[in-house]
């Protein structure tokens, strides 16, 4: 394994560029958005990485080139889409942090569930209460009593994988994979394949597809001409809604995180003069308290993504 | 409070710190090279990331699915069931309950009935004692009063006798003496008085 992450080409940035401390503006939207974007090293202290204030992540691959590049034949998308580089990047390792905290959490709680005791203390009982939540709140009144046993574990999943990633962004130095569109785009398109598997499930191939034209009482010609713009409608509907299941994960975490960014950003900006003195103490005070509010939103987007996911399930197995 | 200023002002500093320390990592950050269209994109997809997060999703899927949801699910169910059995055997035992106060009340009511009922047997024959010792005492007094009534007549009749007896004799006395001597005025009233005393101090008796 090489240490090459310097050499790639998105998000970081050669040691070279440290001689020009200083002489960007902090509040650059392209440098802020590079902070709370996906990179191939942690950010740290400079004490604590020999000076250069990265972490770079170890890598499989030594090599520049991308091992492929994605294209959809249109330039506005192309460009959106990052090459294919076998990397391992920031939000990986943090993803695969709160994965196995996850699992590790509720791998001892069912542990100790197994005895039928009544559950003690307050991480067990808050634990069973945010399950008990999900499958109660969430789960049964969005796909129905029945149903709901088969999609609670994906939704518990979905919760408890999302909240972590959410909170690891809470940890200085550390960051938020849901800010990252191949994240929250990969968990909806998961929620959306899940959708549609439930729904052919219940209501075979065909059936789900037509079931997504509400039945109406119209006149042959009418049908003819209506039914097929519904279809049409209805099942754009459906791609819309899910990609605006990442969308809206996605614009609260990088938003948080961006304002976070910007008040830290006074502090860059004023740290040639006297005025940090003044500005640094404003500025984390402004931060604690906003990070206070991103705290609430990230529970409050994994309850979102797993309420979305569990009603558009529902949709699916009870069309209309 | 003394601990919570300190906890504040301890965070505060650290935060300070933090910022003190990020600063020059922030100022020094600087971009190079020729960059990808998507590096300063936030809507930028990574492939990578995206392929990455698919599995490791499905790998904590399956995990939990296999060693917590499951046996959490297991347990959650039979927990749910173990506090609806114990309702429903509350509430069993609460209509048991209900059963058997209904029962005491029963027996309660039909006590009192049997009191009562006591109480008006021991009434009654304390009614047929009481009119059994009457009747009897006054049948005893009946029979005394006869009794007395018997002697009392009995004890005239002798008397009468006697007195008849006594009369008779003094008239055949009288008339002896009558008889015997000639009798002056003075003489005839003594005689009479001397009868009527012998008469008097002779009598049967007083009762």
């Amino acid at each position: 394994m090489a240490k090459s992450g310097e050499k790639h080409d998105h998000g970081e940035h050669d040691d070279a560029a440290a001689e020009g401390h200083g002489a960007h503006d902090p509040f650059d939207a392209g440098h802020l958005i590079g902070h709370v974007k996906d990179a191939t090293y942690f950010e740290v202290p400079r004490m604590l990485s020999g000076g250069t204030g990265k972490l770079v992540i170890p890598q499989i691959r030594n090599s520049l080139e991308p091992i492929a590049t994605i294209s959809v034949g249109f330039k506005p998308v192309d460009d959106m889409i990052e090459p294919f580089e076998g990397k391992i990047t920031k939000f990986m390792v943090l993803e695969v942090v709160a994965a196995t905290l996850v699992a590790f959490v509720f791998i001892r709680l069912a542990g100790q569930m197994k005895g039928g005791e009544r559950p003690r203390g307050r991480v067990w009982n808050l634990l069973e209460a945010l399950l008990v939540f999900i499958r109660d709140e969430v789960a049964r009144p969005c796909i129905g009593e029945h149903e709901a046993k088969k999609f609670l574990p994906l939704i518990w999943t979905i919760f408890f994988f999302v909240l972590g990633c959410n909170l690891l962004g809470l940890v200085p130095w550390l960051g938020s994979p849901t800010g990252a569109l191949a994240t929250t785009g990969t968990l909806a398109l998961i929620t959306f394949l899940c959708v549609i598997g439930a729904g052919m499930a219940k209501m075979g191939p065909v059936g789900f597809w037509f079931a997504q034209v509400p039945s109406m009482e119209l006149p042959l010609p009418l049908a003819i001409v209506l039914k097929p713009m519904i279809f049409a409608i209805e099942v754009m509907g459906l791609f819309i809604k899910h990609f605006v299941l990442a969308m809206r994960l996605l614009a609260n975490m990088t938003a948080g995180h961006l304002v976070l960014a910007v008040l830290l950003a006074f502090i860059a900006a004023s740290w040639q003069s006297m005025a940090v003195w003044g500005v640094a103490p404003a500025s984390i005070l402004g931060a604690t308290a906003f990070s206070m509010l991103e705290l609430f939103v990230a529970f409050l987007q994994a309850y979102i993504f797993a309420f979305l996911t569990a009603l558009f399930i529902g949709m699916a197995v009870h069309p209309h | 409070m003394m601990i919570r200023r300190k906890t504040v002002i301890g965070l505060l500093s650290c935060a300070l710190a933090f910022c003190a320390l990020a600063g020059p990592v922030w100022a020094a950050d600087e971009g190079a090279g020729e960059k990808h269209p998507s590096a300063e994109n936030p809507l930028s997809v990574d492939p990578d990331l995206a392929i990455f997060t698919a599995v490791v999703f499905l790998v904590l899927l399956t995990v939990l699915w296999k060693f917590a949801w499951g046996p959490i699910c297991v347990a959650l169910d039979a927990r749910e069931k173990g506090i609806a059995d114990n309702i429903k055997a509350a509430e069993n035992a609460g209509d048991d309950a209900r059963k058997l106060i209904a029962q005491y009340d029963e027996k309660l009511s039909g006590a009192a009935d049997e009191i009562r009922e006591l109480l008006e047997e021991a009434r009654r024959d304390a009614e047929h004692t009481k009119g059994q010792i009457v009747a009897e005492a006054k049948h005893n007094a009946d029979q005394e009063w006869r009794r007395v009534q018997r002697q009392i007549d009995t004890a005239t009749a002798q008397a009468l006798k006697q007195l008849a007896e006594t009369s008779a004799d003094m008239a055949i006395d009288l008339a002896g003496r009558v008889v015997q001597a000639k009798l002056n005025k003075d003489d005839h009233a003594a005689l009479i008085q001397q009868a009527i005393s012998k008469f008097v101090s002779s009598s049967p008796s007083e009762n």
